[in-house]
C-alpha cells in the first residue's frame, strides 16, 4: 500500500472536499493542499482566485452547488441522477454502486447521502487501491463513475463554482482521465 | 494496465500530503454481513410489500409500496380496500418522483441572502430548533402571546398546530382549507343537518345528479370517481351547472351554462317552484325540517322566469332540469360541492341553497341522496399530546374573529386577517409566521399582499417537503419527511364502505428529513413544554388502535386495513334527533338572523365583469393537486402547463386561435406568466377557465418553476364572506395582451341591469 499512498490520501481529500464543510472534518490544511496540488498539476481556473474562503462561505457554496438545485443548476453529485433517464435520486446508478462495493467486500459506512454520492465513490476508489484491487478499481471507473462523471463535472463548471471547488473539481477530473489512461486503457 | 503510479506530483506535495492527518478517512467498512443487493425477479416482482395511505392529495385512498434492497419500486393500491382496491390515480402511482426528486428539501437550511433571494447554507437540526424556539419566545416576549401565527394544512401539521396551541396565540390552525377553500361549504351544511356531510352522496344508487361546478374528472377521487361512474352506469341522469362545458358536463343530460355568480338566484327559484307546485316531500319536511313556512314565505316570487334572466339560461331548460330532479325524488343527489370560496359574499347561501333544497325533496338518508356517516370510536384525544404546562393568556382585547361571527365554527383564524394584521399591526402585531405543508402564495387570495406581510415579519419558518414558495420566503426551512417516510395517524373512512388503516413508513426518510412529530416534540422541548411524551409515533398509534381492540401489529397482519359495516341511511318516517340548533334540518337559521345574516338563501347580484374584460373561473387539472405536484416528473409529462379556455366566438372576433401565447392582465393591472390558449365553444363568452396551480415562483422547483400561469397571482380582488372570514377567488377579470396589444373581449351576453358591473378602482397599481 506503501507506494499508492499520495494517490490514497488525495482520493481521500477530494472526497471530504465532495462533503459538506463541517466544521469538524474541516482544515485550513485542506484548503492549502488543494491549491498546491492544484499548481503542480498545473490547473486553471476561470474563477477569481481567493485564500483561505471563511468556513461559512463555503457552506453556503456547497450548499448552493450541490445540496439545493435551482432551474439554472442541478449538479446532484449522485450517480443516479446521471444514470437514470428521468434523472430521479437513489435508481439504478446506486444500485450499480453498491453492488461494486459488496463485491469488493465494502459496506458503506451509514450515512445521510446515498452511498452513490461522488465522496463515497472517491472514497471507494481510494480503498480499491488500498486493497490493491486494480482490476475492480478499472471496472468500476470504466463501468460506473465516468459513466456519469463528466455530466457531473459540466454541469458544476456551469453552475460557476467559487475558486475552491473549481480546484477541486478540476483536480478531481484530472486524476480519473489519469487513471483511465495510465491504468485502465 | 499500464502502471499504477499514474499521478506524479512533485517532492513538495508529496511531502506535505504525507504530513498530513486527515479527520475522515474512508467511508466503508469491511462487509460483514450479506448485503441487501438482491439479484432475480425482474420489476416489482418479489418485492416487500407495505401497506400505508396516499398523500399525492388529500383523499388518503389506501396503498401498497413495493420495495426492493430499501428502494421504493411501485405504488399500488391496498387491494383490501373496499374503496380504490388495488387502484391509485396518476398522482397516487407517481409518489416515487416525489420520493426520489433531487428538488426535495434534503437538511435544515438558513437563510444566508436577503429574503426571497433564495440563498441558504445548510445547518443542523439542533441550529434550526434553536433558532426557531428562540424566535418564537422573542417575539411573544416582545409584541405578546397572540403576535405568532401558523398556517398549517393536513395531518402533518396537527403536532405544530398543538405547539402553538400551548404556547396561547389565536392565531394556530388558520388552515387556508377552510378559509380559502371549503369553509363555506362546511359550514351551510353543518348548520343545516348537523354534521360535516363533505361529499357524502350516494352516487351508486342516485337516479339523478345535480352538480354546481363539481367536475368530476378534472377532480379525481379514485373511490368517488368509480361511484360516480357507477351511478351514471345504472342509470343516473346528471345535470351540471357551470358557466363551463367541464368534463362532468360532458357527461351530462342536462348542462346549464349559469352566468358566474348567479347559482343562488337559480337556487332559489327552484326551492320556490318545489315548493309552488307541491314538488316537496310533505312528510320529510313536517318530520325532519324547521323553519318551512318562513322558507316559503323568504323565497316567494322567485320565478323560473326571473331566474332565466339573471342566470342567462333559457327557462325551459331550468325547468326541464328541476322537474327531472324532483321526478325521482328522493333517490337523488345534489352534490354539495368541496371548493366554494368564490364570490365572498354569497358562498354560505349558495351550499345553503343547496342544503334546503336536498331536505325539502327529501334526499337524505335515503338511497341515492346524502348519507350520514357511520362512527368509528378511535380514541382522539390522548395524554400524549396534551401540553401539561400550556401558557395561560388572554384572549386578545380584539380578537381577528370578531368580525366574523360563525369564524368560531372552525379550529382556526381566517388566514386574510392575520395577513392583514401583519401587515398593519392593528389590532394587534403578528411578527412570525410558521407555514407548515401549504403554499401559501398558490392558495391565498392577493398573493402580493402576502409577500408584503412576509416582508414585515420579523422571522419566517417553514417545515417543507419540497422547495415551494414558502421556502423560498422563509428564514430556516425543516425539510419534512414525506407521506412515503413517516408515520401519521390512524385513517378511520366513515363513509359507504368504513374501513380504517394506517399510515406507516415504506422506507427511511432520506437525507436528514424527519417526520413532524419528531420534528415538533424537538421544538417543544426546546420552548419548555412538557408535551408529546410518546417516544414514537408507533406509541400513540397504538393507543388509537387500542380503543378499537386494534394494534399496528394485529392491523398488519390483516393486510393494513380492516372493514366495518356501514350505517348509512335513516328511517325518514322517523322524527331524527340532529346537532343542529333546532335538533331538526334548519331550513331556517335563527342564529344568522341574530348576526344580522339572512336566515335563508338570499340573492345579492355579484358584480359582473368591466366591459372589455371576462370573469376568470378555474379548476383542477386530473393529474395534478393543488400546487403541490406540478414538479412530479411524471405528472408534469402529462400536464406540463396550463391553458386558458376562452369561447370561440369571442377569439374569432379577438383574433386568436389555440396555441397563441398571450397574457393576462387582470382589472388591477396584474400581469401573469406567458400562457397558450384553447379556443372552445365550452365556455361562457363573458368567462375565462385556468386550471389551478399552475406558474410556480419557485426556482428551485426545476420542472415547475414559470410553467404555465398562476390563477391566484391574478386574483387580488377578494371579498371576504361575512359568516367566517374566507377570501373570494372568482371575483377577478382578465383581458388579454397579445404582441404588447391589448385585446378586449366583445361583450357576446348583455349583462341585465340588476346585476351591477365591476368598477375598477386600483388599475396602474400592479
Amino acid at each position: 500500500m506503501g507506494e499508492h499512498e499520495n494517490i490514497i490520501k488525495l482520493l481521500d481529500i477530494l472526497s471530504i472536499c465532495f462533503s459538506f464543510p463541517e466544521k469538524n472534518i474541516w482544515t485550513d490544511e485542506l484548503l492549502n493542499i488543494i491549491d498546491i496540488i492544484s499548481k503542480d498539476l498545473n490547473i486553471k481556473c476561470s474563477s477569481k482566485e481567493y485564500r483561505l474562503p471563511h468556513l461559512n462561505d463555503l457552506q453556503a457554496e456547497y450548499t448552493r452547488l450541490f445540496i439545493n438545485t435551482g432551474v439554472d443548476k442541478i449538479v446532484a453529485p449522485y450517480a443516479s441522477v446521471y444514470l437514470d433517464d428521468a434523472g430521479l435520486l437513489c435508481q439504478e446508478g446506486l444500485e450499480e454502486a453498491l453492488n461494486f462495493y459488496k463485491r469488493a467486500g465494502f459496506s458503506p459506512l451509514p450515512s445521510s447521502e446515498p452511498q452513490d454520492h461522488i465522496m463515497h465513490e472517491l472514497s471507494f476508489l481510494a480503498r480499491l487501491i488500498e486493497k490493491d484491487n486494480w482490476e475492480l478499481f478499472c471496472e468500476f471507473l470504466n463501468n460506473h463513475l465516468i459513466k456519469w462523471f463528466p455530466a457531473f463535472y459540466t454541469r458544476l463548471l456551469k453552475a460557476k463554482p467559487i475558486y475552491f471547488y473549481e480546484q477541486v473539481a478540476k483536480i478531481t477530473n484530472f486524476v480519473l482521465s489519469q487513471a483511465r489512461e495510465e491504468v485502465c486503457q | 494496465m499500464k502502471r499504477r503510479d499514474f499521478l506524479k506530483l512533485s517532492a513538495a506535495t508529496c511531502a506535505t500530503l504525507a504530513g498530513m492527518e486527515l479527520e475522515r478517512k474512508g467511508l466503508f467498512s469491511p462487509l460483514t454481513a450479506e448485503a441487501a443487493v438482491e439479484k432475480g425477479l425482474p420489476g416489482s416482482l418479489g418485492a416487500k410489500e407495505i401497506t400505508s395511505v396516499c398523500e399525492m392529495c388529500f383523499w388518503h385512498c389506501p396503498i401498497v409500496g413495493k420495495v426492493k434492497n430499501g428502494r421504493l419500486v411501485k405504488i399500488e393500491g391496498n387491494p383490501k380496500s373496499p374503496t380504490n382496491g388495488h387502484r391509485v390515480c396518476a398522482r397516487g402511482n407517481s409518489g416515487i418522483q416525489l420520493l426520489y426528486d433531487p428538488d426535495r428539501t434534503k437538511y435544515p437550511m438558513k437563510r444566508v441572502g436577503p429574503r426571497g433571494s433564495g440563498k441558504w447554507t445548510k445547518i443542523s437540526w439542533d441550529e434550526a430548533l434553536d433558532e426557531i424556539a428562540y424566535n418564537i419566545q422573542k417575539t411573544q416576549k416582545k409584541y405578546g402571546p397572540h403576535s405568532i401565527a401558523l398556517f398549517d394544512h393536513g395531518i402533518a401539521s396537527e403536532f405544530y398546530k398543538e405547539i402553538f396551541k400551548a404556547l396561547g396565540t389565536e392565531n394556530y390552525s388558520n388552515e387556508p382549507c377552510f378559509f380559502q377553500c371549503l369553509g363555506a361549504v362546511s359550514l351551510a351544511y353543518a348548520v343545516t343537518y348537523g354534521y360535516q356531510v363533505k361529499e357524502r352522496v350516494d352516487f351508486e344508487n342516485a337516479k339523478v345528479m345535480l352538480f354546481f361546478g363539481t367536475h368530476y374528472g378534472e377532480n379525481v377521487e379514485v373511490a368517488n370517481i368509480r361511484q360516480y361512474i357507477k351511478g351514471l352506469q345504472n342509470g343516473a341522469k346528471l345535470i351540471v351547472v357551470d358557466p363551463r362545458f367541464s368534463a362532468a358536463a360532458g357527461k351530462a343530460d342536462i348542462w346549464l351554462p349559469i352566468r358566474p355568480g348567479t347559482d343562488v338566484a337559480l337556487l332559489i327559484a327552484w326551492i320556490n317552484y318545489v315548493i309552488e307546485n307541491n314538488l316537496y316531500d310533505k312528510d320529510f319536511v313536517e318530520t325532519n325540517c324547521y323553519g318551512f313556512d318562513k322558507l316559503k314565505k323568504a323565497v316567494k316570487g322567485h320565478s323560473l322566469e326571473w331566474a332565466a334572466k339573471i342566470c342567462d339560461l333559457d327557462v325551459k331548460d331550468i325547468k326541464r332540469a328541476i322537474d327531472l330532479l324532483v321526478a325521482n325524488k328522493p333517490h337523488v343527489t345534489i352534490h354539495p360541492g368541496r371548493h366554494s370560496a368564490w364570490y365572498g359574499k354569497s358562498d354560505v347561501h349558495r351550499h345553503r341553497a343547496m342544503a334546503i333544497l336536498t331536505a325539502i325533496i327529501g334526499a337524505v338518508g335515503v338511497k341515492g341522496g346524502l348519507y350520514f356517516p357511520t362512527p368509528i370510536h378511535i380514541k382522539k384525544k390522548l395524554e400524549c399530546f396534551e401540553c401539561k404546562n400550556k401558557k395561560k393568556v388572554k384572549p386578545p382585547e380584539t380578537s381577528l374573529r370578531d368580525d366574523y361571527p360563525f369564524a368560531y365554527f372552525f379550529p382556526g383564524t381566517p388566514t386574510d386577517a392575520i395577513i392583514k394584521a401583519t401587515i398593519t399591526g392593528d389590532p394587534y402585531p403578528i411578527k412570525l409566521w410558521g407555514v407548515t405543508c401549504v403554499n401559501l402564495l398558490q392558495t391565498i387570495a392577493d398573493p402580493y399582499q402576502t409577500m408584503k406581510a412576509i416582508e414585515n415579519l420579523d422571522f419566517i419558518f417553514a417545515s417543507e417537503i419540497l422547495p415551494t414558495e414558502p421556502a423560498i420566503w422563509a428564514d430556516i426551512v425543516l425539510p419534512e419527511a414525506n407521506y412515503l417516510e413517516r408515520y401519521d395517524s390512524v385513517y378511520a373512512n366513515t363513509d359507504l364502505y368504513p374501513y380504517v388503516t394506517v399510515r406507516q413508513p415504506i422506507v427511511k426518510p432520506m437525507f436528514e428529513a424527519k417526520p413532524p412529530y419528531w420534528i415538533a416534540r424537538q421544538l417543544a422541548k426546546r420552548l419548555g413544554l412538557e408535551m408529546f411524551e410518546c417516544e414514537t409515533e408507533e406509541e400513540y398509534l397504538n393507543e388509537m388502535l387500542a380503543s378499537i381492540n386494534l394494534s399496528l401489529e394485529k392491523l398488519n397482519k390483516e393486510g393494513g386495513l380492516v372493514t366495518f359495516k356501514a350505517h348509512p341511511y335513516k328511517d325518514p318516517t322517523e322524527e331524527w334527533e340532529l346537532n343542529t340548533d333546532s335538533g331538526s334540518i334548519q331550513l331556517y337559521m335563527d342564529a344568522f338572523e341574530d348576526n344580522d345574516l339572512d336566515p335563508v338563501p338570499k340573492y345579492e347580484p355579484i358584480p359582473a365583469q368591466p366591459k372589455g374584460y371576462a370573469r376568470m373561473v378555474y379548476g383542477r387539472s386530473p393529474v395534478h393537486t393543488f400546487s403541490r405536484t406540478m414538479n412530479n416528473l411524471w405528472l408534469h409529462n402529462e400536464c406540463p402547463q396550463n391553458m386558458l379556455w376562452i369561447n370561440d366566438e369571442c377569439a374569432k372576433k379577438m383574433g386568436l386561435k389555440t396555441g397563441d401565447i398571450v397574457i393576462m392582465e387582470n382589472q388591477d393591472g396584474y400581469k401573469s406568466l406567458p400562457i397558450a390558449i384553447k379556443v372552445t365553444p365550452g365556455i361562457r363568452p363573458d368567462t375565462v377557465y385556468l386550471p389551478h396551480g399552475f406558474g410556480s415562483r419557485s426556482p428551485r422547483l426545476t420542472k415547475a418553476y414559470l410553467q404555465g400561469a398562476s390563477d391566484q397571482f391574478m386574483n387580488t380582488y377578494y371579498v371576504n364572506d361575512p359568516f367566517f372570514g374566507g377570501s373570494s377567488h372568482r371575483t377577478n377579470f382578465v383581458r388579454l395582451i397579445k404582441d404588447g396589444k391589448v385585446l378586449e373581449f366583445p361583450e357576446l351576453r348583455p349583462v341585465p341591469p340588476e346585476i351591477p358591473r365591476y368598477k375598477i378602482q386600483k388599475r396602474g397599481n400592479a
